[in-house]
């Protein structure tokens, strides 16, 4: 048969569109509705990508199926066109997106469901972040304006840490295989950051859907260092989010969460310091008090001996006073002068006068 | 470990001992002064590295793409 075009054999065919096919689009994103989902041995996955005209075959295998599927959903999908010797033209798919807030919500829905039953969100798997990171470990976007925000307000808070910034889209079918690859880097370096931050400013539903991806959240659950995710706004809820073992609202709160602000610090330490003088004055007060009690117990001491000598002064003048003669003489006693013989002139000496007087009889009573 | 190549923390840690030993049993009056010009001296050294302090960012070349 003549014929204008090339005549191959069947292999040669495959091989030739192949060929084309790597050449021409060695990667596509294609976009549509899944129908026809199926998982056969538990390995293989198959599904459709539709839309109102056309449908293409995609396959791969479970291990790459990273958001759960179902039929309805709207994804984006990337992957290699093949066509291949027995199955005829398919693409094998290398990532998967949902696409449109029901998708998005659905997925999102389907995954928290299985990796809540995995326990991977459990609150007894979370970490506490170190009190003063030294070596902080960052994940983000160096264009994304979270990313700017995040260490501005991490230098103006906090100082003499390095940070060390693996640089990742943070959107789109890539990011998700990106985020984890740097996670994984960064859980194998030799000088480990104490912990790891995973940062992305604001943005839809679509722009966050790399944050839902299963093996993100899976390496994200699974890293030595701890970790704090701060995606999106504060209304926003990604699957990363929750497989962190902390949560920040937002990049900015991220940069809070992780080191305390100087100024805090300054404060806490003057006000120690402000803290020993109440010590010191009640200390001296104690001393102060004991030293007046002393004091108090020796004026007393003082007292009593000067009123105790105040009254024996007293008792020995009463008792000189009653050894006075002229006391006696004053109660009608008399003190007879002169030799007691017959004859002898004598004076009797009273109280108000002296009698000169004669012995006339001396006897023995 | 010589003052410099103290951190932060390591000069709080040593402060919080020291405004815990004003509470403690071992307080004596005698010695409270030059501890508390101890304290107010390490105080002023942390105020001192908190405001000098400059962490360092280094972003690295490594490419995340896959290969």
């Amino acid at each position: 048969m003549e014929t204008a075009g090339l005549r191959l054999s069947v292999s040669d065919f495959v091989a030739l569109v192949n060929q084309t096919l790597d050449y021409a689009f060695p990667i596509v994103v294609i976009e549509g509705e899944v129908s026809g989902f199926r998982v056969s041995q538990n390995k293989w996955v198959r599904f459709k990508l539709k839309d109102e005209q056309s449908a293409v075959e995609f396959f791969g295998s479970v291990y790459q199926l990273k958001v759960p599927l179902e039929d309805g959903m709207v994804v984006a999908v990337q992957g290699r066109p093949r066509l291949s010797d027995k199955y005829g033209f398919s693409v094998s798919f290398q990532a998967i997106q949902p696409v449109g807030e029901g998708s998005i919500k659905r997925g999102f829905e389907l995954l928290l469901a299985k990796l809540t039953e995995e326990g991977l969100f459990d609150e007894a798997r979370k970490r506490p972040l170190p009190e003063l990171p030294t070596h902080i470990g960052v994940i983000s976007s160096t264009q994304a304006a979270g990313y700017a925000d995040f260490i501005k307000i991490l230098n103006d808070r906090w100082g003499g840490m390095t940070v060390t910034v693996a640089h990742t889209v943070v959107q789109g079918l890539q990011a998700p295989g990106q985020i984890t690859r740097a996670l994984e880097h960064f859980n194998q370096m030799s000088d480990v950051p104490d912990v790891i931050v995973i940062i992305r400013g604001g943005g839809d539903a679509d722009d966050l859907a790399a944050f839902n991806d299963e093996g993100l959240v899976r390496a994200i659950a699974a890293s030595r260092i701890p970790t704090l995710v701060g995606v999106g706004h504060e209304v926003d809820t990604t699957l990363a989010d929750l497989a962190a073992d902390v949560r920040a609202a937002t990049p900015s709160n991220a940069a809070q969460i992780l080191v305390p602000h100087k100024r805090e610090l300054i404060a806490d330490v003057r006000a120690q310091v402000a803290g020993i003088l109440p010590r010191m004055e009640y200390a001296i007060g104690q001393l102060d008090q004991e030293v007046r009690a002393l004091i108090d117990r020796a004026d007393e001491k003082i007292e009593q001996v000067f009123e105790n000598y105040k009254l024996e002064v007293k008792s020995l003048a009463r008792l000189i006073q009653q050894s006075n003669p002229a006391n006696i003489l004053k109660r009608g006693y008399a003190i007879v002068h002169g030799q007691v013989k017959q004859g002898s002139p004598i004076e009797i000496e009273r109280f108000e006068d002296i009698i000169t007087a004669e012995v006339q009889n001396v006897r023995k009573k | 470990m010589s003052e410099k190549s103290k951190t932060i923390e390591d000069k709080m840690n040593e402060l919080r001992a020291m405004v815990a030993w004003f509470e403690n049993d071992d307080f004596a009056i005698e010695q409270a002064g030059a501890k508390f010009e101890a304290a107010a001296k390490l105080a002023k050294d942390i105020e001192k590295d908190l405001s000098e302090m400059k962490s360092t960012v280094n972003v690295l070349k490594k490419s995340f793409e896959e290969s």
